[in-house]
C-alpha cells in the first residue's frame, strides 16, 4: 500500500492511495463519519434568557458549535470509570455563556463562551449565537461531552469525507482531429489544447462522467476514460475540531480495535 | 461487539455479530472472498434497525471455517497496519518538502 | 432568523462567514466571487449563505413589546 499526499492544510487532506480495495476505503469513510469521537455541547442549563430566541432554539445553536477536541485527555461518557450520569472532569467540560447589553443591540459570539478547560473552546470566535436588544440578557451553563457522529450530527468531526477511483484518461493522438469538442464539454476543464495535440491538465479532478467520450465525433473514439480499481483518491475536510490526520489515525485505531475484538471472541475449538 | 456462533459444521460457519454493521462486515467479506479456501462468503443484515448482521461462510474440503475467518480478519488487520505506516511515511515526506 | 451555525447538508461551519459575506455583497461585490474567497465550494454550503435572510434584525426592533412580560 502506497500513500501520497496531494493536498494538505489545517482542515483538509487529499490522499492518493494505491494497492487497496473499495471495501477498505468505504469502511474507513464510514468510521470517519460516524465513529470517530469529537467534543460538542450536550446539556444546556438555561438560567436566564430574555432574548428574542426561544430557549430550545438557543440550546440547539449552542450544541452545534464545534469545539476543539482533545481525544487523549477525555473519555467517552459510556467508557468513563466514574459511571455517573452527570459526568466527572474526565468525561465532561463545562462552558458558561453570559451576555447582556444596556443601550445598543449586540451580537453574542462564540468568543463569549468561558470554558473550564482553555483547550476545549469553539473552533471559531466569530460564530453568532444570538442577538440581544437593550435590557435583554442570556445566562446559561453548557456541558460538553465526547460523542460519536452516529448519535448526533454535531459530533461528526468532518464536513466531507469521500473517495473515488483514480481516473485514467488517454488521448489517442492518431485518431484525434483536434476539433476541441471534448475540451468545451468537460465540466472540470481537464483537457486543454497544447500546440498540435490535446493534453490532460489535471487528471485527478476527473469525475469519470465520460461526457468527453460522448462529445467526440470520431468512430472509434479518440479518447479513452477508465479507472484503476485498486487506486483511490480519498479526501477529508474536517470541521476544525480535529486535524484531518488525527481523524484518520483515530479511524484506523477504531478499525483495529474492532478487528482485534473479533479475533478475541472468535476462538478455534 | 458480541459474537454468537449460530451454526458450525465441518465446512460451514454462521456467526451473528451484535453491535456492528456494514462497516465491519463488508471488509471481512471482501477479505474472505480473496481467500482460495473459501467457496461461499457473505453477510446479511436481517433488519436495519437492530444491528445484528450474520456472516455466512462455506469453505472447500478440509479447510476449517473458523480458522479461515480468523485469517481473513488478520489480513484486514495487516491492511490497517500498512495504511498506518504508509500514512506516517507520506506525512513525513510532506513535512520535509514543505 | 439568525444565520445557521452549520450547513444543513454537510455540516461545514458557516456561521462565522455570514458577516463578511453580507457586508461584501452589500458593498456591490459579486456573491459568487465572495463565496469562492471564503472557501465555500460545495453548492450545499453556498446556498446556505446565498439564500439566507437575517430576519432577527427586523424582529429585534420589537423588543420593547415584551418588556412588561419579563420577570422583574
Amino acid at each position: 500500500m502506497n500513500i501520497q499526499i496531494i493536498k494538505k492544510n489545517d482542515i483538509s487532506l487529499r490522499l492518493l492511495i494505491e494497492d487497496t480495495n473499495a471495501a477498505f476505503m468505504n469502511t474507513l469513510r464510514r468510521i470517519v463519519t460516524s465513529e470517530v469521537p469529537s467534543m460538542a455541547i450536550d446539556d444546556v442549563v438555561i438560567i436566564e434568557n430574555s432574548s428574542t430566541l426561544q430557549d430550545d432554539f438557543l440550546a440547539h445553536r449552542v450544541g452545534l458549535v464545534p469545539l476543539k477536541t482533545d481525544l487523549d485527555t477525555y473519555n467517552l461518557p459510556e467508557d468513563c470509570t466514574c459511571k455517573s450520569e452527570f459526568g466527572c472532569n474526565l468525561c465532561r467540560v463545562s462552558l458558561a455563556l453570559e451576555a447582556e447589553t444596556e443601550d445598543h443591540t449586540i451580537t453574542v459570539y462564540s468568543s463569549h463562551f468561558k470554558s473550564e478547560n482553555p483547550v476545549v473552546v469553539p473552533v471559531s470566535d466569530r460564530i453568532p449565537i444570538a442577538k440581544l436588544a437593550p435590557s435583554q440578557k442570556i445566562r446559561l451553563e453548557a456541558y460538553a461531552r465526547l460523542g460519536k457522529g452516529k448519535d448526533h450530527a454535531r459530533w461528526q468531526p468532518v464536513s466531507m469525507c469521500a473517495y473515488k477511483y483514480l481516473p485514467i484518461v488517454i488521448v489517442n493522438t492518431k485518431l484525434c482531429d483536434l476539433c476541441g469538442d471534448c475540451i468545451k464539454i468537460c465540466p472540470k476543464n481537464i483537457l486543454t489544447k497544447a500546440g498540435d495535440k490535446i493534453e490532460i491538465r489535471n487528471v485527478l479532478d476527473c469525475t469519470l462522467c465520460q461526457d468527453c467520450i460522448d462529445a467526440c465525433k470520431k468512430n472509434p473514439k479518440a479518447l479513452e476514460v477508465s479507472w484503476n480499481e485498486n487506486s483511490f483518491i480519498f479526501e477529508i475536510e474536517s470541521t476544525g475540531v480535529l486535524t484531518p490526520e488525527r481523524i484518520l489515525k483515530g479511524a484506523l485505531s477504531i478499525l483495529e480495535g474492532k478487528l482485534k475484538e473479533f479475533l478475541d471472541q472468535l476462538v478455534v475449538k | 461487539m458480541k459474537i454468537v456462533i449460530l451454526n458450525k459444521t465441518k465446512n460451514e460457519l454462521k456467526v451473528r455479530i451484535d453491535g456492528e454493521g456494514h462497516t465491519f462486515c463488508n471488509v471481512v467479506q471482501k477479505a474472505l472472498l480473496k481467500d482460495k479456501r473459501v467457496e461461499l462468503a457473505g453477510y446479511d443484515i436481517p433488519h436495519p434497525l437492530t444491528s445484528s448482521p450474520i456472516i455466512y461462510l462455506r469453505t472447500k474440503e478440509r479447510s476449517n471455517p473458523v480458522k479461515t475467518l480468523r485469517d481473513a480478519t488478520r489480513d484486514v488487520l495487516k491492511d490497517t497496519d500498512a495504511f498506518k505506516a504508509a500514512l506516517k511515511k507520506a506525512l513525513k515526506e510532506w513535512k520535509s518538502t514543505a | 432568523m439568525i444565520v445557521p451555525v452549520r450547513c444543513f447538508t454537510c455540516g461545514k461551519l458557516l456561521g462565522d462567514k455570514w458577516e463578511e459575506f453580507s457586508r461584501r455583497v452589500r458593498e456591490g461585490e459579486d456573491a459568487s466571487k465572495v463565496l469562492d474567497d471564503l472557501g465555500i465550494n460545495r453548492y450545499c454550503c453556498r446556498r446556505m449563505l446565498l439564500s439566507h435572510v437575517e430576519i432577527i434584525d427586523e424582529i429585534i426592533k420589537f423588543h420593547e413589546a415584551g418588556k412588561n412580560l419579563r420577570p422583574p
